[in-house]
């Protein structure tokens, strides 16, 4: 993994997610966390958006904040679930990371 | 009752710290002997909190003590003999409840 | 003097900032007052509304469940964005509290009869 994008905005900032997915190489990861786990759930308005990342990109939610906002049960398939710990292991594993906001 | 425990105006910093016992001493420096009465209306105000996060402004307490304990207690009278002036900041100080917002 | 027609206009997730929490002490102060209060959730706002969630994993204090008094204080009027609802995939049973989804006409319609409105 090279870079690990870290999105921290809702739908507001979908600008800020299309440059964000239109910037990630496909050995890339992408992780929602606080605010913008909203984009991990299933919807019309996500999935539009999600669906242009990269192939091989891992696209990953923070369960913290997803379940603190009662999202859980909504979370699209694409997207995988990580705790704090799993957040850092894959900061470790990749060379830098970069917050949106 | 150290500075600790309590904010300037009285109120218990830390609603986890709470018991009936710390009730009887905050209302006994208030010049007010907690009968079974004020316990049910602390225990009104205290669930409220609980259930909205809130403490309870006059209007809402009396609601909410209607719905609870009848339309007898259930009346701005009522708490007032109880509890005195602006009864409900009085009942969430004695619950060890903030003080409720919208207190003017 | 007449009640004044109070609006407030809710577009942010919530515990990401404070503005729906400050948002709630606005609306329950205004309702102190006897006014007409109308409240509107719109995009991200809906989040608001969810009905589970527990943000003990957080650290922050969830005033979510604030919203579920507002019957309570006398603030019946809360609407939500149906197209934005429809966009998060989110349905009515999901809210925690009964509200009513409009059309952006009826949003128009409410925002123009106002006298005051607050954004949050």
């Amino acid at each position: 993994m090279t870079t690990l994008h870290i999105f921290n905005q809702g739908t507001l900032q979908s600008a800020l997610l299309q440059r964000c997915i239109e910037t990630m190489s496909h050995k890339d990861a992408l992780i929602f966390i606080e605010d913008g786990v909203v984009w991990a759930t299933d919807s019309p308005l996500t999935s539009q958006l999600l669906g242009k990342a990269p192939q091989n990109a891992g696209i990953y939610v923070l369960s913290e904040d997803l379940g603190a906002r009662g999202l859980s049960e909504l979370k699209a398939e694409s997207v995988a679930v990580v705790d704090y710990n799993g957040f850092v292991e894959l900061t470790e594993q990749s060379q830098n990371t970069l917050s949106w906001f | 009752m150290t500075t600790q425990t309590f904010d300037k105006e009285g109120f218990l910093k830390d609603i986890h710290q709470w018991n009936p016992e710390l009730a009887n001493v905050i209302a006994e420096n208030e010049g007010i002997e907690l009968s079974e009465e004020h316990f049910e209306v602390i225990q009104v105000a205290r669930q409220f909190y609980e259930e909205f996060g809130l403490s309870p402004v006059n209007r809402v307490l009396v609601k909410a003590v209607k719905q609870q304990l009848g339309d007898e207690k259930g009346s701005s009278m009522y708490l007032l003999k109880l509890f005195r002036e602006g009864p409900a900041k009085m009942v969430c100080k004695i619950a060890g409840l903030p003080k409720p917002n919208n207190c003017l | 003097m007449s009640a004044k027609r109070l609006l407030f206009v809710f577009s942010n997730s919530p515990f990401g900032n404070a503005l729906g929490a400050e948002g709630l002490d606005a609306v329950l102060a205004a309702s102190v007052f006897d006014q007409d209060v109308t409240l509107i959730f719109q995009l991200d706002g809906i989040y608001q509304l969810m009905k589970d969630g527990d943000t003990a994993d957080i650290g922050i204090k969830d005033h979510r469940k604030g919203f579920k008094a507002l019957e309570m204080y006398g603030v019946d009027t809360i609407l939500v964005d149906a197209m934005d609802m429809e966009a998060r995939g989110i349905t009515e049973s999901q809210l925690a509290i009964p509200a009513q989804p409009v059309d952006r006409t009826k949003i128009t319609e409410t925002i123009h009869q106002a006298d005051a409105i607050f954004t949050f």
